[in-house]
């Protein structure tokens, strides 16, 4: 009875879907018919499917739009609020986070383990996509983010062996070590905030990419530092050199690519009181080396991508100042320190600014980079610090003998066979999926690789056991500059120049790092034989025999990555082709002329526009052309009235920078064609430009020489001497300004016309990128920029060791890494004007004024 | 008449955003799936689902406006992606308008097949 009620009920409701499925469309618009209920599955289908899979360059179309979770949330998670909790594994206390009024976290744990773990914790909740992007180029796993694009710079990052160096470096560490505990707790505090962020607080970039954060594991700050290795000490000598000696010869390409800077004004004080030239006549042009030209082009190959995504642009500066003045020197009696490290200019900026204190045990402020547990540039209580680039050669080269030209087992070594370690690279999409699979051969020396049908293996002290971690942690707890450069004394890798200044006066600096003892003449410009032992390192240099000076008579010490010792106070081989001194030279003249420095004179030298380059090489370009226009008969009269025009227009040259400056370009073309047609013999049959262009040291040289062959310009008739190549370049020079920029004072010569500084987004989007930025500084002044302006002082801080330590800082950019958060590039226009902020460097919450603090966060253990 | 369909529109609205906030995009097309088989006598419904949708994720949209900068956030995305920003808002709007139409007409002509095939087997 039941059943056949219900059948009955089933039959009325089938008819009353029947009698609705015919209604017209006024009444319904239901589209029952077969054909709309196709339209509408393929409609739903095809919805469905934008919105779980990528179109394109197009992320999945669901998780993207979603307005609650999606890429609009990027809009609600851009400003801290004014408080928030969060829990974090394993910290053993209550962490309390202040955050200023410029987006400084300052950090009160009672623990170390903790405040590395909250420092994780606050950088991943600014710089989460940062984190993991730099942390996969050092571990060569950016196609697991960015796809198949990143395979290139990926496989050269594996073939470096530094994947397999930070696996080494991991397992080396003493697991009770202060650096092996800080990148476990720095970790517990960045997967704490990925666990709690949810989907509203992911990063801008990922869902772009339509990808998700990966898990945050200790090595993965290992892969960082390796990485800052990479971008600041891979710069193999050998290929510069191979590349001119390919067209002039060894002897030629020794003198153009020196082992000594031409001009001295080293690190540590040489006892003169400016710079010291070292000339003597160049080598002329030998035979062509086609052997070497082959070895180039394929050495050059093999690091193309991995370079072009790492190193400067041609003209672009790759650099760091950093000096400090004795407190006899000082306005207030007081000693000062000040660094500005140029690297890239990127947003967000490579540094972010924090100060963790544990009271009673450690208390340090300055900047971090997003991956590494320490604060790296900065100071705390009684010592600050800073550094810049060595530039030391720290890697060499070595033909190997192998037993199979392509998939070599064995190498020779001192007449035997060894076996070749051989490592399985994978490189898997953000998916999964296997993309590629490279074998990477190891001799002992480290990582193998075929260039132009030879082996070639690589020592690079970056790939060697260190803990450079440790040396930071130590150094942050230090009172005295002694113990602070004693607590970096293990440090290896990338060498650098190490100031300090402590509140008792001392003011120290030290270029540290390992640098390698090579046999025979130490060269480690040139490729040497693999089947010998003999060739390898023999040691490293001593900490004694570091370049180092404390509290010198001169009462101030600078460094700005020149050679750090004369070699006529020390001649062992540290490196070659050092860059020229005119950031140094320009420096220690400010230094030297001010006996009464304050931290305002501190903060306008490292804008300073003046130019030691300029000062070296407009006299001679204005001497050329006197000369010229006095020796008759020139070719025509109106090529004399150029001449005459642009040496009148140089002469009103105040050789400065400045944003307004209208003449810095005719140097600056001058200069770029006294290159081009001095060089010549340099560019390669069939080329426009030269292979490599020697220092500008070495052109200075060479002016002290007029009649040296290297002037003539071979693709003439005639043969030319110094200051006809001087004269026809200020005369080129001003043709191509009137072509390119107009008359002199149009208003197009203006610097900020010419020159600007270019911050681009990490993955060089131009909307989250800050372009065309009119700055002050050029080519070789202390606030450097040239080129495509990518690079530049890419933080700046002034510090004086007062009773109560105060300090002055700024970078380009902001604290956070969210493109629409006010605190995204809030800095950018104070570091355009060269301004600093007031660093506030509270001992305890209580400190901080209620003003200044614009948010706050409270971090417990998790239940 | 209005009324009743306004209260319609708001409560499926609702239903819209706080799926969507709870549970995801995807969400959706199952709420507007249930509301085409629920409501295969009410006039117009798989309009009024994409159009309930549409302000569901509107209102959200809004709710997200409060706490941020969405206007900037726009005009950078559009930079990004060389399109006008009313376009990206308009396509936040039409995405949820789409799958709700499209998912409330199939449930009615899904709940239409069984209804025939139901009948068919009790024949």
């Amino acid at each position: 009875m039941r059943q056949g009620q219900r059948g009955e009920k089933r039959k009325e409701r089938g008819d009353q879907l029947l009698r609705d499925s015919a209604l017209p469309r006024g009444r319904s618009s239901f589209p029952l018919s077969p054909l709309s209920s196709l339209l509408s599955l393929v409609l739903l289908a095809a919805t469905l499917y934008a919105g779980f899979s990528s179109i394109g360059p197009l992320p999945p179309l669901g998780p993207f739009l979603d307005p609650a979770n999606g890429v609009w949330a990027v809009a609600s998670a851009a400003e801290l609020p004014p408080s928030a909790a969060g829990r974090v594994a394993g910290l053993r206390g209550t962490v309390r986070v202040l955050y200023d009024q410029r987006g400084v976290p300052h950090i009160f744990a009672t623990s170390e383990d903790d405040v590395y773990r909250a420092l994780g914790y606050v950088v991943a909740r600014d710089r989460l996509f940062q984190l993991e992007m730099q942390a996969r180029a050092g571990a060569g796993t950016l196609t697991e983010l960015l796809g198949a694009r990143a395979l290139e710079p990926d496989r050269e990052t594996r073939a470096l062996g530094m994947p397999r160096a930070a696996e080494r470096k991991l397992a080396a560490m003493d697991t009770t070590s202060a650096g092996y505990r800080a990148i476990r707790a720095y970790a517990d505090g960045v997967n704490a905030w990925i666990a709690q962020s949810g989907k509203r607080h992911l990063p801008i970039e990922y869902r772009l990419l339509g990808t998700h954060p990966m898990h945050w594991k200790p090595i993965d700050s290992i892969h960082l530092l390796d990485r800052m290795g990479f971008t600041l000490s891979y710069d193999p000598e050998e290929l510069a050199h191979l590349r001119i000696q390919a067209l002039v010869g060894r002897a030629a390409a020794d003198a153009l690519l020196p082992i000594d800077s031409p001009i001295q004004q080293p690190i540590q004080p040489n006892g003169h009181a400016g710079a010291r030239d070292e000339f003597s006549p160049l080598a002329p042009p030998g035979a062509p080396d086609p052997g070497a030209l082959r070895e180039a082009r394929a050495l050059e190959r093999s690091t193309a991508a991995l370079a072009a995504s790492t190193r400067p642009a041609s003209g672009d500066v790759l650099g760091s100042n950093n000096w400090a003045v004795a407190p006899r020197r000082t306005r207030d009696g007081y000693a000062l320190l000040a660094g500005d490290p140029h690297l890239e200019l990127t947003l967000p900026s490579i540094w972010y600014e924090a100060q963790v204190v544990v009271p009673g045990r450690l208390d340090v402020y300055g900047v971090t980079i997003p991956g590494a547990p320490a604060i790296i540039l900065g100071f705390n209580r009684n010592v600050a610090w800073s550094f810049t680039n060595t530039g030391a050669d720290v890697l060499d080269f070595y033909t190997e003998t192998v037993d199979d030209s392509l998939h070599p087992s064995r190498y020779r070594l001192d007449g035997t066979w060894r076996p070749v370690d051989r490592r399985i690279e994978r490189y898997r999409s953000p998916s999964g999926a296997l993309i590629a699979t490279d074998t990477v051969y190891y001799t002992h020396r480290g990582p193998m690789r075929r260039v132009g049908g030879r082996w070639l293996s690589m020592r690079w002290t970056v790939l060697d056991l260190s803990s450079e971690i440790d040396g930071f942690i130590r150094a942050a707890h230090t009172t005295t500059a002694q113990g602070w450069l004693a607590a970096m004394d293990g440090y290896v890798a990338p060498a650098q120049n190490m100031i300090v200044a402590d509140r008792a006066g001392t003011i120290a600096i030290r270029s540290t790092g390992r640098f390698p003892i090579r046999p025979g003449n130490g060269r480690g410009d040139i490729i040497r034989r693999g089947d010998t032992s003999g060739s390898d390192w023999v040691g490293s240099w001593p900490v004694a025999r570091y370049p180092f000076a404390m509290n010198p008579a001169q009462g101030f010490l600078a460094s700005d990555n020149q050679q750090p010792i004369d070699p006529a106070v020390d001649s062992s081989y540290l490196g070659a082709g050092w860059p020229p001194p005119w950031r140094a030279i320009r420096i220690n003249t400010l230094l030297a002329a001010d006996s009464a420095v304050t931290p305002d004179d501190m903060r306008r030298f490292q804008t300073d526009p003046g130019s030691a380059r300029a000062d070296r090489f407009v006299p001679a370009l204005l001497a050329a052309a006197r000369h010229a226009l006095s020796a008759s008969p020139r070719a025509s009269a109106s090529r004399d009235s150029v001449l005459r025009q642009a040496a009148h227009l140089l002469a009103q040259w105040d050789r400065r920078y400045t944003r307004d400056n209208q003449r810095a370009i005719l140097f600056e073309f001058a200069m770029d064609e006294i290159e081009h047609r001095t060089w010549d013999e340099l560019i390669p049959p069939h080329g426009s430009a030269p292979v490599a262009r020697p220092g500008e040291s070495v052109l200075a040289e060479l002016l002290a020489y007029p009649n040296s062959v290297w002037w003539d310009d071979h693709r003439t008739s005639g043969v030319e001497h110094r200051d006809d190549i001087l004269a026809a370049s200020l005369e080129t020079a001003l043709r191509r300004a009137e072509r390119e920029y107009g008359a002199p004072d149009s208003g197009g010569w203006r610097w900020s016309e010419i020159q600007q500084a270019n911050i681009y987004h990490l993955l060089r989007i131009p909307a989250f990128s800050a372009l065309a930025l009119p700055v002050q500084g050029g080519p070789s002044t202390l606030s450097p920029s040239s080129g495509e302006g990518r690079f530049g002082p890419s933080w700046r801080m002034v510090v004086e060791m007062a009773p109560t330590v105060r300090a002055w800082t700024i970078y380009p950019g902001g604290q956070s890494g969210n493109p629409v958060s006010s605190r995204y590039r809030d800095r950018i226009s104070q570091w355009l004007a060269g301004e600093l902020d007031s660093a506030l460097v509270p001992h305890r919450p209580a400190d901080l004024p209620r003003s200044d603090v614009r948010s706050t966060l409270t971090l417990s253990p998790a239940r | 008449m209005i009324a009743r369909l306004l209260l319609r529109v708001i409560l499926l609205a609702a239903a819209f955003a706080l799926a969507t906030a709870w549970f995801g995009w995807w969400a959706v097309p199952l709420v507007a799936f249930a509301w085409g088989v629920m409501a295969l006598a009410v006039t117009r419904a798989a309009l009024i689902a994409a159009v309930s949708a549409a302000l569901g994720w509107l209102a959200l949209l809004f709710w997200t406006t409060m706490q941020g900068p969405v206007s900037a956030l726009a005009h950078l995305l559009a930079s990004t992606m060389h399109v006008p920003s009313v376009a990206l808002v308009l396509v936040t709007l039409i995405f949820p308008a789409v799958l709700a139409w499209s998912a409330a007409s199939l449930a009615a002509a899904a709940r239409v097949v069984v209804g025939v095939a139901t009948r068919a087997i009790d024949s």
